[in-house]
């Protein structure tokens, strides 16, 4: 189990980038959604214990991890954001010595783990060579290899293509039956198939922890259909949060995220997890 | 025992495989070959490697192994520092040294697995050396080959010296505040430091003194044998002319007693010091303390620096956009170095005022060094930072930067020359050699800040090399080989025009590979 108690992290210049963030997490996958610089990256830095939190308390197994990095090190797999590579090493090298680090001598693990990301293919190819997708999967490769209870992933599917991205999530949804898996996104989709719990950030604070069902439940009579002529839609865009649009012969069809009937003739309509998360961001 | 020393034996040999599968490392271990040859002269050519007194040294095995092992240890402690001193760096670019903090690895095991992989590759430099020396003795000694003897000589002298730059190199990445172009710069005048202060006291040197633990070019010893055996400390290493009259002097080696071996050993104290304040200044790739996203490494310091005076630099801002025509982008990106670093144009307008200012004889002496200084720092990175920032791509989009890229930051590179040494060239001008001198050692600063950039993808080799010569130069101003900028005056119009041809001969070796890159 891992508990983050009231944690907070100010930078030296007077950012602060998480704030008194609580939370508790059990197995399965914790999808962490936020906009772009809600803290995401800074949370994940602190679980991963590459950052100390400024004040609050991360606890694993109910030992405080700032006082005992090692205790988590050990069981921890964690693939950063903009993850690279040593580009002069084959994906057996780069994975044999990342294993090593973790203090993993099986042999047979490496193997292992390429078959997992369908990379044994090109085991012995430079990893330089490889496409986005494929260092990805080197990447969670890496991040399994010693077989870890909590599984940190920051943005994997950023940059990938669609089949990529869908190839990638499987793989999470696979590993995340038995373990704790924490996959921060901005990309709802990317949580939508796989998250057991969604964390919905903004501004570093914790505005929603609950199932995505729970999610989309709380959005329930907030998400409104209507067909507006087109000025009427110019003049809708700049007042409402819109999450889709489709511009078809009988005018412009709109999904609006909103409190009350944004528009007349708008019709309530069952909300997406996009829209549940817009909701939530904007209340 | 083992498993305690796993992550360091998987760090250190991980980084000494990634070395050697460099096309620089290939490129490296040429170059040093290219050197035993130059320094070990064929003694028709009345050249000769090593001068004890008067006299040349007979080639014998002995004197052989002790020139070229001194050179190579000066060699290792100074290039080596600049080869090695980019592991850290690297895993803070790919981002794996945020995996590596999150793993159990201690940061003593990280620092030491890193001191070691930098150490290895420095022995392979050095075995390269000693190989090299030895094949030279073969054609051009005077007496049987003495294997033995060589590797006696390079053990003793060359290993400490390889431990003492594994070492600073991790300590200057690890630490925050010593890393980057700064770092650069401030391991350079260490090194002088450290060499220097064993160097005053060995005249008067009579047994172990407490400078011999900053001996890492294990002079001591050395002079403790001339003056034991020739009474005289006068030693000279490197290809110089002798005078075939006075007859050679036979060097029989150095014996090392116990207390030239205790002084030799007593030089890893320093390293053991570097290596304990990498430790605890390491940082540990925590993203407080280091800038990871911008893919530089600039101090804390530095940066803040820049950023105070960043309002200044809506001077050279302007100067950008200035038009279409290709004049105009190497003006762009002449202010666009500016711009990233105000500091240098500060610096700039301080050493124009100061060279129209002072008495000509200061301007040649002091501030023409000075400015050289500042040129390697502000030209080491103009063709590096493209690729290093994720700018290459971009650029090659450009009109007419895709094909000419080399010579584009070669026109930034040397207009950025060209102004800082305008001042000394119009104080100078009644004397035209010099003011040539300066004109040259512009363009080879220019040529290759560029062509060493685009072929390591890295300012640090050209900040060494010119480190390197400017030391070299500042310290042998009778040798006018040396004199590339004209702090001399000594350059004659052949070595003028030579350092010309070795700029034109960079650029053409960057300006293919560019090419190929482009068209590939």
């Amino acid at each position: 189990m891992l508990e983050l108690q009231d944690v907070t992290k100010r930078f030296r210049n007077g950012v602060t980038a998480v704030s008194g963030f609580s939370l508790t997490l059990r197995n399965g996958v914790l999808g962490l959604l936020g906009p772009n610089g809600a803290g995401k990256t800074t949370l994940m830095q602190m679980i991963a214990t590459v950052l100390t939190p400024t004040s609050g308390r991360i606890l694993f197994r109910g030992e405080e991890i700032g006082r005992h990095p090692d205790v988590l090190r050990r069981r921890l797999g964690y693939l950063p954001q903009d993850f690279g590579v040593y580009e002069n090493l084959t994906a057996v090298e780069f994975l044999t010595y990342f294993a090593a680090l973790k203090g993993v001598t099986n042999r047979g693990k490496i193997r292992e783990m390429l078959e997992l990301v369908n990379l044994h293919g090109e085991a012995n190819r430079l990893v330089g060579s490889f496409s986005g997708g494929m260092r990805q999967r080197l990447g969670i490769a890496q991040a399994l290899v010693n077989d870890p209870d909590l599984v940190i992933v920051d943005e994997p599917t950023a940059g990938l293509d669609p089949e990529e991205r869908v190839r990638f999530r499987n793989v999470l949804s696979e590993i995340g039956a038995g373990k704790m898996v924490i996959l921060s996104t901005h990309i709802v989709t990317d949580v939508e198939a796989i998250a057991t719990q969604i964390a919905v950030m903004h501004h570093g604070k914790l505005l929603q922890c609950l199932m995505p069902e729970q999610l989309i439940a709380l959005a329930r009579g907030k998400v409104w259909q209507a067909v507006l002529e087109p000025e009427e839609f110019e003049t809708c865009r700049s007042r409402f949060r819109i999450s889709k649009v489709t511009r078809e012969t009988d005018g412009v069809h709109v999904r609006i995220v909103h409190e009350e009937r944004p528009v007349q003739g708008g019709m309530p309509v069952e909300p997406e997890l996009e829209e549940a998360f817009i909701s939530a961001i904007h209340g | 025992m083992g498993e305690t020393f796993r992550p360091i034996r998987t760090i250190g040999w991980m980084e000494f495989r990634m070395r050697m599968r460099r096309n620089t490392t290939v490129a490296m271990l040429l170059i040093v070959g290219a050197i035993v040859y130059l320094i070990i002269p064929d003694l028709s050519t009345g050249r000769s490697l090593l001068h004890i007194g008067r006299g040349r040294a007979f080639y014998n095995s002995a004197a052989v192994a002790l020139g070229s092992a001194i050179f190579c240890s000066a060699l290792i402690s100074l290039l080596g520092f600049y080869v090695c001193s980019s592991s850290v760096r690297r895993d803070l670019l790919s981002r794996t040294g945020f995996i590596i903090s999150s793993t159990p690895v201690l940061n003593r095991d990280y620092i030491l697995g890193k001191f070691s992989g930098n150490f290895f590759y420095l022995v392979v430099i050095v075995l390269t050396s000693l190989a090299s020396a030895m094949v030279m003795f073969l054609i051009r000694g005077e007496t049987t080959l003495e294997p033995s003897v060589f590797l006696v000589t390079y053990a003793w002298l060359v290993i400490p010296s390889a431990v003492f730059t594994s070492a600073a190199a991790i300590c200057f990445e690890a630490v925050p505040f010593l890393s980057g172009r700064v770092g650069d710069v401030l391991y350079f005048l260490f090194w002088g430091v450290v060499i220097s202060i064993p160097a005053m006291s060995l005249p008067t040197r009579t047994g172990f003194e407490w400078t011999d633990c900053l001996d890492i070019l294990g002079l001591g010893p050395l002079v403790s044998h001339l003056q034991a055996q020739y009474k005289t400390t006068s030693i000279s290493i490197g290809s110089s002319e002798f005078d075939p009259r006075v007859p050679p002097v036979v060097f029989n080696g150095i014996r090392w007693i116990f207390v030239d071996a205790a002084a030799r050993i007593c030089t890893l104290v320093l390293p053991a010091l570097l290596l304990v304040a990498a430790t605890f200044g390491f940082h540990r790739f925590n993203p407080t303390r280091v800038a990871s996203s911008l893919r530089s490494s600039k101090s804390g310091i530095w940066s803040r620096l820049n950023a105070l005076l960043k309002p200044a630099t809506r001077i050279s801002g302007t100067l950008m956009g200035r038009g279409n025509s290709f004049p105009a982008v190497i003006l762009s990106d002449a202010a666009l170095t500016v711009t990233l670093s105000p500091l240098f144009g500060i610096a700039a307008i301080v050493v124009i005022v100061l060279s129209l200012t002072l008495a000509t004889q200061e301007v040649q002496s002091t501030i023409l060094p000075l400015i050289v200084v500042i040129l390697v720092m502000m030209l080491a990175d103009i063709s590096a930072r493209d690729e290093a920032s994720g700018m290459q791509e971009l650029l090659s989009t450009a009109p007419r930067i895709r094909r000419n890229y080399t010579f584009w930051k070669f026109g930034s590179a040397l207009l950025l020359t060209l102004c800082l040494i305008a001042g000394p060239i119009f104080r100078l001008f009644t004397e035209p050699h010099i003011a040539i001198s300066m004109i040259t050692g512009g363009i080879l600063l220019a040529g290759s800040a560029v062509s060493f950039g685009i072929l390591t993808r890295s300012g640090k080799l050209f900040v060494a090399v010119f480190l390197l010569l400017l030391y070299i130069g500042l310290n042998a101003r009778e040798v006018a080989l040396f004199d590339f900028i004209g702090i001399s005056g000594r350059a004659n119009p052949s070595i003028q025009s030579g350092y010309t041809a070795l700029s034109a001969l960079l650029l053409f070796a960057a300006g293919l590979k560019q090419r190929r890159k482009a068209s590939s």
